[in-house]
């Protein structure tokens, strides 16, 4: 599928057949005036399928998110989400069915945990500024349903006790869970992690696998970026490792440890005799 | 942010009831000395020379002595009297006690110094004076709330050389003759220095009496209510409501300064007190049980203002409140809900009249059409959005300061083309500098509001119309104000407000929905400003500017957004009473009117930043400490790190 950079995109338009991946990125580059932040980066997502995204720190994980995002637009390449090529709009891209979470937890802070999640649902909500005003049944229909659908998520995420809070006063661990309860709201097909379980103890970790297993048992495909090795490898199906904005190698949890690539990378290239490999690679 | 430790103990250690005892004979001295005469000429306003009659500062008095004993014998269990004090806090007492001490003090004071001396008093103000002060040192010894420890805070000391440089240039411009011409120049420095000296001395005294008072709050459970029947709250509600007419209405009619100043500060310290004793928390509880109620007295207390009101002088001042605040709460949509700075919000009220203004029949007006009421109004509040839009569309997309900067900017630009459409620089539209005068009063359906109406055998005034007028105008912004702000749209714009690229992130289209709080914003001031032309008879470009002595203007619309409380609606509401209210009673302070002004923003600002009515958000982020449900401390110290 990745070979297959230019024509694919338009070939599955009209509906797109069981086969076809759920997310297909092909040749995404990202360029910031002369640094290439993401080189030529292929990566298809399918259907109920949890793909982890590795590399060391600056290796171009979070550019490369932002450009499934649509926070930046890919210098060259596209983004096909479902067989359409996705708009360069956060919110229209939300809309399209991709939700994300952020490195840095970026709550709504001085909302409450259930504001929080009604906010996530925002995109698959119709009501405008008149049925607000006018408090109709369809607007009291879907006003509830959206609290209803909030608390569920709430209840999935484990903070059904704490929907009134204040986001701000949850402790860490809680606040990455309602992040992603905030993401779930918008019934994506695709949930985004940028490293969920940072910060996190070992506890808390386990706890995280828990409910990316779940959310993936919902329908719900994932790709996850981490830094978390044990983490990412009893996680996915499949690990890619990006490394200086390049993909140098994607496949199972063997395919990945045992890549020496992949170990150079992190602990750097043995003291003599080999050349280091990345280099040849390029 | 760790929780202090607390206490109750006296800060005055006095044997056995005496403490009790002392407070309660000062407040029955206050109490007994608002039927005695304080002074013997009737020059001082409010003639304060009766026996057994009391008047203006004296029926505060009496109030204040009255309130310090009902909450010292609540807190002492009288029963028949514990409803008074549910949280059994002796800090109420004291706050009552100093208001009675301020009064007092204040009452002496403007005496002595209105009157030219001493000698001015008659020992109605003596009695005053001395059981307002006996009060407060027997409150003193009341075991009170305090915090355990308070360490001194000195101020910076080079900020002390103040202190000697202020005399020296006193002496200084006294030393120089008037004629040199650097007398003037060392007058105002001299002045300056004054101030700055004052102010130091003032904020450590603060500093000083904090450490030695140490009050704090200790955090106990609210006890139940007894359980009434639902008659009874209902009634209590009613009650209350009935008394904020009462209080509210009195502070508008206050004649003179002197009044509204004492007025001024015995509010605080009641409400401060009331705030204490856990009775405005019980209240609280039972506005939020019966809310359909409450919103109905709310609107019924305003409704019969006029009714108590004999003459136009004060109806007119509350129908600018009501335009004033109501502009203002449209603002806090912009600002409160959507947190977008717009420093040139007063625009859209001129907007409003303008439109208004041009379609009214007025003979000024190049337009000659006379639109019916309704039509006028939809006319002001759709060319007043249509102005939103134009003005937003291409501003929006900054952020944050620059935002401000251009607003600040439009603004001026409106008021600017107003002054140039006059026919000379421009079309000939507006009349520039002279306005649209002669702007016809109203008639909606037969009924003229320019001429006086008798309801329920009360003669109501022209202004008496218009305010009833423009509390269906407020009624309907602050309907579209909840409304909107509980819903889809306004979690959207609180999002946006947090943090703008998260919500993107959730589907909300950040560009659109801010456009469209602009748009909401700028049609409500609109409104508003219908009504303000035909209230005014005259519109003219210098009504909108960006700052004046005198609301409304772009300045003290967002001041009375953020003094009374972002993202609420009594918030800007009590804002905006407040602020207009003040400058107009301060007028008795000439030249200083608008340092004295300054100054009581700065101090409500340091005392209360998240504003009279915060709502619960703000309260959150400003006190953090006080907030019982809360994980640890741990966790919060972890969590703002984080955030």
């Amino acid at each position: 599928m990745t070979t297959t950079s230019a024509p694919a995109p338009a070939a599955p338009a009209p509906g797109p057949g069981p086969a076809a991946p759920l997310l297909d990125v092909s040749g995404v580059t990202m360029r910031f005036g002369g640094l290439t932040a993401v080189n030529n980066v292929s990566l298809t997502v399918g259907r109920g399928e949890i793909i982890g995204l590795i590399g060391p720190n600056g290796a171009g994980k979070t550019t490369f998110f932002n450009c499934l995002t649509g926070l930046y637009v890919p210098t060259e390449g596209t983004v096909t989400y479902q067989g359409t090529v996705l708009p360069p709009k956060p919110h229209l891209v939300t809309q399209a069915g991709i939700a994300r979470t952020f490195q840095n937890i970026r709550l709504f802070a001085n909302m409450t945990v259930l504001e929080n999640v009604q906010v996530g649902r925002h995109s698959r909500m119709h009501q405008g500024l008149l049925s607000a005003v006018l408090r109709g049944p369809g607007y009291r229909r879907s006003e509830a349903e959206s609290r209803e659908k909030a608390l569920e998520l709430l209840e999935f995420t484990g903070l059904a006790g704490k929907a009134d809070h204040l986001a701000r006063n949850l402790p860490y661990g809680e606040q990455r869970k309602l992040e992603i309860a905030r993401a779930l709201a918008s019934d994506p097909g695709l949930l985004l992690l940028d490293e969920p379980t940072a910060g996190m103890n070992p506890q808390e970790t386990r706890a995280a696998e828990e409910l990316v297993f779940a959310i993936r048992d919902r329908g719900v495909s994932v790709l996850v970026i981490e830094h978390d090795m044990r983490f990412i490898f009893n996680l996915c199906d499949r690990t890619a490792v990006l490394v200086q904005g390049q993909k140098i190698v994607e496949g199972d949890r063997e395919t990945v440890q045992n890549d020496e690539r992949v170990i150079t990378a992190y602990l750097g290239a043995p003291l003599e005799g080999t050349t280091p490999v990345t280099e040849t690679d390029q | 942010m760790t929780t202090t430790s607390t206490e109750t103990t006296p800060v005055i250690p006095l044997p056995g009831h005496t403490a009790a005892l002392l407070t309660g004979l000062g407040a029955l001295a206050v109490t007994a000395s608002s039927l005695m005469a304080w002074t013997w000429t009737a020059d001082y306003p409010g003639d304060l020379t009766y026996y057994g009659s009391p008047a203006g500062l004296q029926w505060l008095a009496l109030a204040a002595g009255l309130i310090t004993l009902l909450l010292l014998l609540a807190t002492q269990g009288v029963p028949g009297l514990r409803w008074a004090a549910p949280r059994h806090s002796h800090n109420a007492v004291l706050f009552a006690a100093t208001g009675s001490l301020a009064v007092g003090w204040f009452s002496a004071i403007s005496i002595a110094t209105d009157l030219g001396g001493l000698a001015n008093l008659e020992p109605g103000a003596l009695v005053l004076a001395a059981g307002s002060l006996l009060a407060v040192a027997g409150a003193l010894g009341l075991p009170l709330d305090r915090r355990t420890a308070v360490p001194l805070r000195i101020l910076d000391k080079r900020l002390f050389l103040l202190v000697p440089a202020a005399p020296i240039a006193w002496f200084a411009t006294h030393a120089i003759p008037e004629d040199k011409p650097v007398a003037p120049v060392l007058t105002a420095l001299a002045g300056a220095l004054a101030i700055a000296t004052g102010a130091v001395l003032l904020v450590q005294l603060g500093h000083l009496a904090n450490s030695w008072l140490r009050l704090g709050t200790v955090q106990r459970p609210l006890p139940a209510a007894r359980e009434l029947p639902s008659w009874a709250e209902v009634g209590l509600i009613v009650i209350a409501f009935a008394v904020g007419l009462f209080a509210i209405t009195f502070g508008i009619d206050t004649e003179y300064g002197e009044l509204f100043t004492g007025y001024l500060l015995l509010a605080a310290s009641v409400v401060a007190a009331l705030g204490r004793s856990g009775l405005i928390a019980r209240l609280r509880a039972l506005t939020v049980k019966y809310q359909a109620v409450t919103t109905g007295a709310a609107f019924a207390a305003a409704a019969s203002f006029p009714f108590t009101q004999t003459s136009d002088q004060y109806t007119s001042v509350a129908t600018n409140i009501l335009i004033f605040a109501t502009v203002a709460l449209g603002l806090n949509i912009v600002v409160g809900l959507a947190g977008l700075l717009d420093l040139g919000y007063v625009a859209f009220l001129g907007v409003g009249a303008y439109s208004a203004a041009l379609v009214s029949g007025s003979p000024a007006s190049p337009i000659h059409v006379q639109f019916p009421f309704w039509a006028a109004m939809l006319t002001g509040a759709a060319v007043s959005m249509v102005f939103g839009v134009v003005i937003g569309a291409p501003t929006l997309r900054l952020r944050g300061d620059y935002l401000a900067i251009v607003t600040l900017g439009f603004g001026e630009i409106f008021r600017i083309t107003m002054l140039n459409l006059n026919g000379t620089t421009g079309p000939k539209v507006t009349n520039g500098s002279n306005g649209i005068p002669r702007i016809p009063d109203l008639k909606i359906l037969g009924w003229d509001l320019g001429k006086p109406t008798t309801v329920f055998g009360v003669e109501l005034g022209r202004f008496s119309n218009y305010y009833l007028l423009m509390l269906l105008v407020t009624a309907l912004v602050v309907l579209v104000f909840a409304r909107v702000g509980n819903s889809r749209i306004g979690r959207a714009w609180v999002a946006i407000r947090e943090d703008e690229t998260a919500a993107e992130a959730m589907g909300i289209n950040g560009f659109r929905l801010k456009l469209l709080a602009f748009a909401l914003g700028a049609c409500l001031a609109g409104l508003a400003g219908t009504v303000q032309a035909h209230v005014s008879y005259t519109v003219t470009p210098d009504q909108y500017t960006f700052a004046e002595a005198l609301p409304p203007n772009s300045a003290f619309l967002l001041a009375a957004v953020i003094l009374g409380g972002m993202g609420t609606i009594s918030g800007p509401l009590a804002g905006a009473t407040l602020l207009f209210l003040i400058p107009k009673k301060l007028e008795f302070l000439a030249d200083y009117q608008l340092l004295a002004f300054g100054i009581a923003l700065i101090v409500l600002m340091r005392v209360r930043p998240e504003g009279l009515i915060p709502n619960r958000r703000q309260q959150l982020e400003f006190h953090e400490a006080a907030i019982p449900a809360q994980p640890t401390g741990d966790g919060v110290a972890l969590t703002k790190a984080g955030a």
